[in-house]
């Protein structure tokens, strides 16, 4: 079997828009919707005239659009930007993309067609995948298939999600009765952890603290620059009893993408690395794309490309109601099933993994994370946030409860994560190159910037060279299916 | 032609799920306040997800009547989701939503459990009370529930539970 390497990835600035609609629907309807609870404002809503131009930036025509269920292909522009940023900062010729595959829950069809024919790639194989949260790391496991079978050499896999995406809820998880969001099997987990093994609140609540720490220097993160105390996470709303809101992640848009390439053929890519002149000769005359390659003659190439080798992938899935899953969700995990696929392929042993990224929506699934991938014994999860092992460097983009849950595009801006951090790249400015496509907000009866230009802080990160094995932990649907990835430096 | 009507009306509310056979009948039945349980012949066993063949042996499943089974309590949950404030007081939490997972022979549901019931149980545990996260208010083996009630509200299936103390 070939093995296959990262060549490159980026991800974009998650951005929050509207609510958090993880934990709750209804807080929305109360306190921020008035015009739709409110039956006279709803009458003065309907008499005005419809606006012709919907608005994305307004929490209000948020509502609009999803009422009248019109999207405008704003999941691809999302998805553009990361891929674009790609492209142009390795310069990777387009011809020589085989497969282009999209992960995202969105109820958009035939998004991968679309994206590369905007993208003027004319992939071998293009496909969608879906599978709620862990998305991002399935379709990247398919992408690893496709070219260890031999059946393309390199592939695109980008991931996107709206706020509004559908995946946020399994409605046919019939079950879960009205109860089914994901909050209430969070604080069922918190708190028979807590009851089952001792682990106090304090331990649990620190984890959000940990998070956030490391979030303050991402520039990608939701919660860039702020700051939590462990008192402010104890304090905070009490949702479900014991769950409280900070503990919770947040929805929000984003996207991510990453280029996936044959061992055997690094050195072939690399030196027809910014030969795109064809090309864009193409596109001039024809006039058809959509956004000009023009700037990336400039060097970009060789120099910093250090490719990251998968080692070992698992996945296991042990069944989609968490009725169901619900007896093995301690003992016998689907994560630390897809963990021990992953150990054995790769030949190494939990103690070896220096960096790793993992799936914390809620703060009790990163203890339970810990459990799974085998860094310590099971029960034991508690203590060891209290330890703070050195050896292990966790969650060092912050997390999902740092950075925002974008669902198709979580799992691969985790890729991503440690593929920057075991390549060195970390501290690369992501600067967005696409003009992101706001229009102007009515209320606010200024028109005169059409396009914004997304302006970001950057602080350097942390850069650790002593790392040389990472991890991915991906799960979905109340942790009924797991996905785990290992690289290599 | 007003009965039709309604029919259809609520006809459509179910084919937005996705449906076919058993899965059909028992959101019927759910919609006439009744729990049909899948359950398998030849396995003997109560099987979910609701579909026509079991998950076990690949055989057809019915749906039987949950009459008077009793399930097993798990976890009680107290939710505040709805809630601006917290309102305790020694009778119980006052404005809380309570939540319980249940385990009808194998099949597990998420549901409210009915205040009446619960509030009788906490007043033979008030010491408990004040701290209640994290502890287990009684021990939930001594405890059996039953289904009380089920429906579809706002397009969406509810189960609802009471406690029955065994002795």
């Amino acid at each position: 079997m070939r093995k296959v390497s990262i060549f490159a990835g980026e991800t974009s600035v998650f951005r929050k828009l509207g609510y958090n609609t993880f934990t709750n629907s209804n807080i929305r309807n109360k306190n921020n919707v008035n015009h739709y609870s409110n039956s006279k404002n709803y009458n003065n809503y309907r008499d005005k005239k419809p606006d012709k131009i919907s608005t994305f930036n307004s929490r209000k025509s948020f509502d609009f659009i999803k009422n009248t269920k019109e999207t405008n292909g704003k999941i691809i522009q999302i998805a553009l930007e990361p891929t674009i940023s790609l492209l142009k900062k390795t310069g990777f010729p387009r011809e020589l993309i085989d497969a282009v595959i999209f992960s995202s829950c969105s109820s958009d069809q035939y998004l991968s067609s679309i994206i590369s024919e905007i993208l003027g790639i004319k992939p071998k194989i293009s496909h969608r995948i879906d599978n709620l949260c862990n998305s991002g790391t399935n379709a990247i496991i398919s992408a690893y298939s496709y070219i260890a079978s031999g059946l393309c050499d390199s592939a695109l896999v980008i991931g996107a999600e709206l706020y509004d995406s559908p995946g946020r809820v399994l409605s046919s998880d019939i079950s879960r009765g009205q109860f089914n969001l994901p909050i209430y099997w969070g604080a069922i987990l918190k708190k028979m952890h807590m009851n089952k093994y001792g682990t106090k609140e304090e331990q649990i609540c620190t984890i959000p603290v940990n998070n956030y720490l490391k979030a303050k220097h991402n520039q990608i993160a939701i919660n860039h620059g702020k700051n939590l105390t462990l008192s402010q996470v104890m304090n905070s709303k009490l949702l479900v009893e014991p769950l409280r809101l900070l503990e919770c992640c947040l929805i929000c848009e984003g996207a991510s993408s990453i280029l996936l390439i044959a061992n055997d053929k690094i050195s072939f890519y690399k030196s027809k690395l910014g030969h795109e002149n064809l090309r864009k000769k193409i596109s001039s005359e024809d006039g058809s794309n959509l956004y000009n390659f023009t700037d990336d003659k400039k060097e970009k190439s060789q120099k910093e490309i250090i490719p990251i080798c998968i080692k070992g992938l698992g996945q296991q899935n042990n069944s989609a109601s968490f009725g169901n899953a619900f007896d093995t969700l301690f003992l016998s995990s689907p994560a630390r099933k897809a963990a021990n696929q992953a150990y054995e392929m790769a030949g190494i042993k939990p103690n070896d993994i220096d960096v790793v990224e993992l799936h914390d929506a809620f703060s009790i699934l990163e203890i339970m994370a810990y459990e799974d991938l085998g860094f310590v014994n099971t029960g034991k999860g508690g203590r060891f946030v209290e330890k703070k092992d050195p050896n292990i460097y966790i969650n060092p983009r912050g997390g999902i409860l740092g950075c925002g849950h974008p669902l198709g595009a979580t799992g691969i801006a985790q890729t991503v994560e440690i593929f920057k951090q075991l390549s060195g790249t970390i501290n690369d400015k992501y600067n967005s190159q696409i003009s992101y496509n706001m229009l102007p907000d009515k209320s606010s009866k200024k028109n005169t910037s059409l396009h914004k230009q997304i302006e970001i802080e950057s602080h350097d990160r942390q850069i650790r060279s002593d790392i040389k094995l990472g991890l991915v932990h991906n799960l979905a649907a109340a942790g009924t299916s797991a996905s785990i990835l290992i690289l290599e430096k | 032609m007003k009965r039709n009507n309604k029919k259809n009306r609520i006809k459509k509310r179910i084919s937005n799920i996705n449906c076919s056979g058993n899965y059909e009948t028992f959101i019927e039945y759910i919609r006439r306040g009744k729990f049909a349980m899948p359950y398998c012949k030849t396995c003997g066993k109560n099987i979910w997800p609701p579909t026509d063949y079991c998950t076990w042996c690949l055989n057809k499943m019915e749906l039987i009547d949950l009459q008077n089974e009793n399930g097993k309590l798990i976890e009680i949950l107290y939710s505040f989701v709805e809630q601006k404030e917290i309102i305790r007081s020694q009778e119980g939490i006052k404005n809380c939503d309570i939540i319980g997972l249940v385990d009808f022979n194998g099949v597990k549901l998420l549901g409210s459990i009915n205040k009446k019931t619960y509030n009788a149980f906490i007043h033979l545990n008030k010491k408990n009370f004040q701290n209640s996260h994290s502890v287990k208010l009684f021990d939930y083996s001594k405890v059996h529930v039953k289904l009380k009630k089920c429906g579809i509200c706002e397009n969406k299936i509810f189960y609802e539970f009471e406690l029955v103390s065994t002795k």
